[in-house]
């Protein structure tokens, strides 16, 4: 345990170690991503100035979801790049060399590279999550939890699907496009989920245990259903992490790749 | 599933000599058919495809093996099994003592890999950042992991190498430091696939040689995949050969030349412009003035015979007698089966 903690912390090390080995590109990309989400700010001005409340939902609780929900894709693009290029690394035989190490390779996989415009997903989503605390009031005690839960949610998502890679060939583009749709959910505002998209909410995409809950908590500190949100996150992770290892058997059959050498 | 279970665990643990022992080794691997795009998505059909035969060999403590066949043969999926990466269908293998599928982590603490295709360096950066952290990977005592570091970076002589990141090194040397870092937690046993792929003959030389110090000096056991039988011949004691998933033969180096080949190079220099020699299996492969090379069969006509019929005829200068290159040794064996 102890040893796999310290090959963690070295591990992010370098990551960090490569990912600012530029830091000139480093910091225009954060600056961009920055600017990129700034403009979806007057959109939801917008939007709020027409219908000030969607069921229940009001520019204070969408700015709050789209800052922790930001933050968190942030986090996870920082610490654990390497989940979303998992499809890609099974294309290419990269976890041979992980195999051979005394390691998790899941560790391994994923944090394995780090991308830069996180930093301005992190920068971006922990002001808004600020103002909301100093224009709105809301209460910021929690948000570490929050920003657990939602990372968590976000890894796992990511995972998940990421792992149909060691099915299907090439399905790197494909889980990029998942990816962004699970982000998307879990920026837009609770009441406009219903009916099966409600459930994938809860289950296979289950944004709502990183930001529709959490801002439910917020606002009304429904503490149950915060609990049953953190049970979720815990199992969903599980889940995900299980599939991986699913998926990793398939890998050591060398079966995804027909006869080699 | 896996068809070991009469196999008891740890069988050869008790036998220190014996580094990696395998036995009756099969792999298949599953490839879909080629059939219409609709068939293929709905109803796909496969077929196994051998990749591993039942094969079984051993090797001892310090003892560098080359695994040498043509594509597709089985090297690959052998070193692979071996290494922990790919799982077999049946059989046993024991590294350093332990199972590599099921004790695979146990394992990985007694190899090291090197993959002659595949890095393990961090890209952006210069090798050391990837050896620190290996000796995470491997839970190295920090004292005794720059100990060990400086110690190699020395003997490789890459002291420059490994600052500079990994992109801007050569082949070459970009080898080296695979190499290093294969070594730095001391493993028992190191597993090379393809290390000298793509390399030129100077910086093949010098990893041979590398390869072959350090494991003189650690008394690594050494299992080296190539299509080079200069690796073979320069790195290693025994070669094993290896044609569709069955061992073809399995000698020491030296044996492989006398106990199979039965031509012999003749190089003659001699005082006339030319001279004639026919007899059976005797074929003229150059000639020159005052220069001949022949092939000689020997199960038709003895060396001693043919040079004592060239001195009747003529006054020789000098005479050079060589076997045929290695890759001619190893085609003939593939085409013949057996040995």
């Amino acid at each position: 345990m102890v040893g796999n903690l310290a090959f963690l912390l070295s591990l992010i090390r370098m990551t960090f170690r490569s990912a600012t080995m530029q830091r000139g590109a480093m910091l225009i990309r954060a600056i961009f991503s920055i600017t990129t989400h700034l403009i979806y700010i007057p959109i939801w001005l917008v939007i709020f100035s027409v219908a000030p409340d969607i069921q229940g939902w009001r520019i204070e609780h969408a700015l709050f979801a789209y800052g922790l929900s930001i933050c968190c894709w942030g986090i996870v693009s920082l610490f654990a790049f390497g989940l979303r290029t998992i499809p890609e690394q099974i294309d290419h035989g990269e976890l041979d060399a992980y195999l051979t190490l005394p390691k998790p390779v899941l560790l391994s996989a994923a944090i394995s590279s780090s991308r830069n415009t996180g930093l301005g997903e992190v920068l971006f989503g922990l002001g808004l999550l600020i103002f909301c605390g100093l224009h709105f009031g809301v209460s910021l005690v929690l948000l570490p939890l929050f920003l657990i839960m939602g990372s968590v949610v976000f890894a796992s998502g990511i995972l998940f699907f990421a792992t149909i890679g060691f099915w299907l060939k090439q399905f790197y583009a494909s889980a990029e496009e998942i990816y962004f749709n699970f982000n998307l959910m879990a920026s837009r505002p609770a009441p406009i989920f219903s009916g099966v998209i409600k459930i994938l909410a809860l289950t296979l995409i289950p944004v709502s245990l990183m930001t529709h809950i959490p801002v439910q908590f917020v606002f009304e500190h429904h503490w149950k259903v915060l609990i049953f949100a953190v049970l979720g996150v815990v199992g969903y992770a599980v889940l995900a992490v299980s599939f991986f290892h699913l998926g990793l058997k398939h890998y050591e059959s060398g079966n995804r790749f027909g006869v080699r050498g | 599933m896996l068809g070991f279970a009469f196999w008891p665990a740890g069988l050869y643990r008790s036998n220190m000599s014996v580094s990696v022992f395998v036995e009756s080794l099969n792999k298949s691997f599953k490839v879909r058919k080629k059939e219409g795009f609709l068939k293929s998505l709905f109803r796909p059909e496969y077929q196994a495809v051998r990749a591993l035969d039942g094969i079984s060999f051993s090797l001892n403590e310090g003892e560098r093996v080359a695994f040498v066949g043509p594509n597709g043969a089985g090297k690959s999926t052998t070193i692979k099994i071996l290494s922990g990466i790919l799982h077999p269908e049946s059989g046993h293998v024991e590294i350093g003592g332990f199972v590599p599928w099921s004790e695979r982590r146990q394992m990985a603490y007694q190899i090291g890999t090197v993959f002659g295709q595949r890095s393990q360096l961090w890209y952006h950066l210069p090798a050391k950042d990837t050896f620190e952290l290996l000796s995470y990977a491997y839970d190295m005592d920090r004292g005794d992991y720059i100990k060990r570091a400086k110690y190699l970076v020395e003997a490789f002589d890459a002291g420059s190498i490994v600052e500079k990141p990994v992109r801007q090194l050569s082949l070459g040397e970009r080898m080296r430091c695979e190499i290093i870092a294969s070594l730095l937690h001391r493993p028992k046993i190191l597993f090379l696939d393809e290390p000298t792929v793509g390399l030129d003959v100077v910086s093949k030389g010098i990893i041979r040689d590398l390869v072959k110090q350090a494991s003189d000096e650690d008394g690594t056991t050494v299992l080296l995949t190539s299509h080079d039988t200069g690796d073979m011949e320069r790195v290693c004691d025994r070669v094993i050969v290896i044609d569709h998933g069955r061992i073809v033969t399995d000698k020491p180096v030296r044996d492989l030349r006398s106990g199979f080949i039965k031509e012999k190079i003749v190089t003659l220099a001699m005082k006339e412009s030319s001279i004639e020699l026919s007899m059976g299996g005797v074929n003229i492969v150059e000639k020159s003035p005052h220069h001949l090379q022949l092939l000689v069969d020997t199960s038709q006509t003895s060396v001693e015979f043919l040079l004592q019929h060239a001195m009747q005829k003529s006054s020789l200068i000098d005479i050079t007698v060589e076997d045929p290159p290695m890759e001619e040794i190893i085609k003939a064996i593939y085409a013949n089966g057996a040995v």
